[in-house]
């Protein structure tokens, strides 16, 4: 033990500031600014505003409750029958209840269409949509769209389970603020304790949603609205013609509402808790999925985002740089480093890793107290503390590297125009005209 | 003017004319066998019924023909007449029928003295005598019949053509069978099942489409339209432009089913301007043309059908007269 601590800080001695900033100024430039002082100050101005703001809060909550207005419920899904019974349960227990429930089942293989009959002949359900033939995601919210009568729409994952106050709370910001085109929930993992794969996500999204999009929102960059848990005005989704074609639509959806100059805030109070994948495969292949679309509608169909003309708009246009340059340039950045070590200095590796993940397991830790500082269920994070040390791994070698892999291969094969989350018959259409 | 009588093969035949444009019962003994000699089916039936109706053996059990060279003059849905009759001959042709006709001779010769209908205790004993008296002498099964104009679409005619009314023909005569059944005198092989209404047993239906919400049944049923390209879901007349087919949403014009769209399924709207609810699964109503009751399909009265043969027991029970009907 004595010899591995020894080991440990003869590291520190071997490497100089002119090393250090040669490989790691990315760190010291971006990761910590970033990722400790920026969200750091920022968090603590969006609670104290958040506090001094109080009574306008309440007004809005009034507000709405004067008015009440039908919201509707939208949920699409493709055999997702066996989620309805527990989804219909998280409905009934609402604190707000002028909801209209519309499920629509996109071509599902399975019984989905069995249950949601019966469910929609005992009023659980005020309609239950099918599509004999799967079109996609996409088609099957717009389908839903089509026949819902709310002014606002709560658009869920059917195995999303919502707390009590979650639809009330997501409603609020539309009261609060004006002009707000979309309100994104809060998404907490539910099944954190399944597996090892499960318990980094917990911790990622307590960080990477919790916290980072108080931060983005608060910045008034924040540019995705999880299709999980995310409340729009009727009127606005009519405005941007409803959803597109994904994967990643709901991003997607985010942007052709901020393009039409409308506020888009992050509600952290509403909360939907989510299963999330259990085995790395499967996250693996969810992710490959997320970061295609980052090239696919962040550098591809909304091109216009970084071009300076009259449609400019600077938040947009910062909103759209931080997702790239975070996900994708610092991301091409680490692994160009990676292999100039490995064909220069192979040895270097045994010293330089040691630091470096000496720093991210410091940096992880101070986002670990940002998580528990805003989150009210303390207890149960706290439960996961001895997971941070891995959790440098996780976002910084596995993340990096699964998202490295999706972006090589979107940009060189356009590979998300080939998902068979999609099925093939829209695929086509996605390839003729979106690439 | 009296009907005229025949004879062919030492049986004397009436020929009924006047009778039954009068309505009038002849005197049994004049002659063996009745034969119709008349061309309006509606006189004839309600002869036929007339002989059903009396409580005379010899008039109840009297052998009826139809005549095959009259068959045309009847309508052709007239079945009721055969099931009422004993059915056709041709050209006065007796042999086939001379069984049926002595062995009635002989029953009749041999029970008249106890068919008195004071000796029964109720009516309905009565009518089930009358029942196994002729099913027995004429060797047949009660059979359903497929008959538009009883209630429920089957009827035993020949049961049914006691009773005036038709719902009473209904109740009576299937309570009369069942209990026969129960005891034993009946044996009966499944037929059909019919679906009647829930408060009149009548099974001239209407079945429609109606709305979950306001039960309304004009409904307009319209094919969804979903564009592959962005991905834009709805209905016919939202992509109907100058007789083409242009997206609402994206303003393309629709040209290949399959490749450009398809129609994922159907939608119903409700045309009643109070309700306008749109669904995809219109559950069935059933309005009853008779009393006009609306119901739904599992409201409805299930019913089976069937053919019905006397048992040994039963046959026995029959033999006894009035005292065996009593037991």
């Amino acid at each position: 033990m004595q010899e591995f601590w020894d080991k440990y800080f003869l590291i520190w001695h071997q490497l100089d500031l002119e090393t250090i900033m040669r490989w790691g100024w990315f760190i010291f430039l971006f990761d910590i600014p970033r990722f400790v002082i920026l969200e750091g100050i920022t968090l603590f101005l969006s609670k104290i505003k958040r506090f001094e703001t109080k009574d306008l809060w309440e007004d809005a909550r009034r507000k709405l409750w004067k008015e009440t207005p039908l919201v509707t419920v939208l949920v699409p899904g493709h055999n997702e029958g066996q989620h309805l019974y527990k989804l219909i349960a998280s409905m009934q227990k609402q604190t707000y209840q002028n909801l209209e429930l519309i499920v629509i089942d996109d071509g599902s293989i399975d019984n989905t269409s069995i249950i949601g009959r019966s469910f929609e002949k005992t009023g659980d359900i005020d309609l239950f949509l099918r599509a004999e033939e799967r079109g996609g995601k996409a088609s099957a919210a717009n389908m839903g769209l089509r026949y819902c009568k709310g002014k606002y729409i709560v658009h869920l994952d059917a195995d999303s389970s919502l707390d009590a106050d979650a639809v009330e709370k997501i409603l609020i910001p539309f009261y609060r603020y004006k002009n707000v085109g979309a309100v994104g929930g809060n998404i907490a993992v539910r099944n954190e304790d399944t597996s090892l794969t499960t318990t980094m996500q917990f911790l990622e999204y307590l960080s990477s949603i919790s916290v980072s999009r108080v931060v983005l929102s608060h910045l008034g960059i924040y540019k995705m609205v999880s299709g999980a848990f995310g409340a729009f005005p009727k009127d606005v989704l009519e405005r941007v013609g409803g959803w597109d074609i994904g994967p990643g639509l709901d991003g997607d959806i985010t942007v052709k509402i901020r393009k039409i100059n409308k506020n888009v805030i992050f509600e952290e109070e509403a909360v939907c808790n989510t299963h999330v994948p259990v085995t790395w495969k499967a996250l693996t292949k969810q992710r490959l999925r997320w970061s295609r679309s980052l090239i696919r509608f962040r550098i591809r169909k909304h091109n216009d985002i970084w071009k300076p003309d009259k449609n400019f708009k600077i938040s947009n246009f910062l909103s759209f740089f931080e997702n790239v340059f975070f996900g994708l340039v610092l991301d091409f950045l680490w692994v160009f480093y990676m292999f100039q070590i490995i064909i220069m200095d192979p040895k270097f590796l045994l010293v330089w890793f040691p630091f470096k993940y000496s720093i991210y397991v410091v940096l992880a830790l101070c986002g670990f107290l940002y998580v528990l500082w805003t989150n009210k269920n303390k207890k149960k994070i706290m439960k996961k503390i001895l997971y941070v040390p891995l959790f440098p791994l996780y976002m910084g070698y596995y993340m990096r590297i699964v998202r490295t892999i999706a972006y090589i291969d979107e940009f060189l094969f356009y590979d998300s125009y080939k998902d068979t989350w999609n099925p093939e018959k829209t695929s086509r259409k996605g390839r003729e005209y979106g690439a | 003017m009296e009907d005229t009588v025949i004879e062919v093969y030492s049986k004397k035949i009436l020929l009924l004319e006047q009778a039954i444009e009068q309505n009038i019962l002849p005197d049994p003994d004049i002659a063996d066998v009745w034969v119709v000699n008349h061309k309006d089916q509606w006189l004839i039936r309600r002869f036929l019924r007339s002989i059903i109706h009396s409580k005379n053996i010899k008039i109840y059990l009297k052998p009826v023909f139809l005549q095959k060279e009259f068959k045309k003059f009847y309508a052709e849905k007239s079945s009721h007449l055969k099931h009422l009759s004993d059915g056709y001959i041709k050209k006065m042709e007796l042999s086939a029928k001379l069984p049926l006709i002595e062995l009635t001779e002989r029953f009749i010769q041999r029970n008249k003295n106890k068919r008195n209908p004071v000796d029964f205790i109720t009516e309905n004993n009565f009518l089930i005598q009358k029942t196994f008296d002729y099913y027995y002498t004429r060797n047949k099964t009660i059979k359903p019949v497929l008959e538009r104009k009883s209630l429920t679409g089957y009827a035993y005619p020949r049961i049914e053509a006691y009773f005036y009314d038709k719902k009473e023909a209904f109740i009576i005569s299937r309570m009369l069978l069942q209990e026969a059944y129960n005891r034993g005198c009946l044996s009966r092989d499944y037929v059909d099942t019919s679906y009647l209404c829930h408060s009149c047993h009548s099974g001239f239906l209407n079945y429609r489409e109606i709305c979950p919400k306001c039960k309304g049944h004009n409904l307009k049923a319209r094919f969804l339209i979903h564009h592959f390209r962005c991905a834009y879901v709805g209905i016919e007349t939202d992509f109907a432009y100058n007789d083409k087919l242009i997206c609402p949403k994206c303003s393309s014009e629709l040209r290949n089913l399959g490749v450009d769209y398809d129609k994922p399924g159907k939608i119903y709207l409700c045309q009643n301007k109070k309700c306008n609810h749109d669904f995809q699964e219109p559950p069935i109503g059933v309005n009853c043309i008779d009393c006009k009751t609306e119901q739904s399909p599992y409201e409805l009265f299930v019913k089976k059908i069937y053919e019905y043969e006397i048992t040994t027991k039963g046959i026995k029970t029959g033999l006894e007269g009035s005292a065996g009907i009593l037991g």
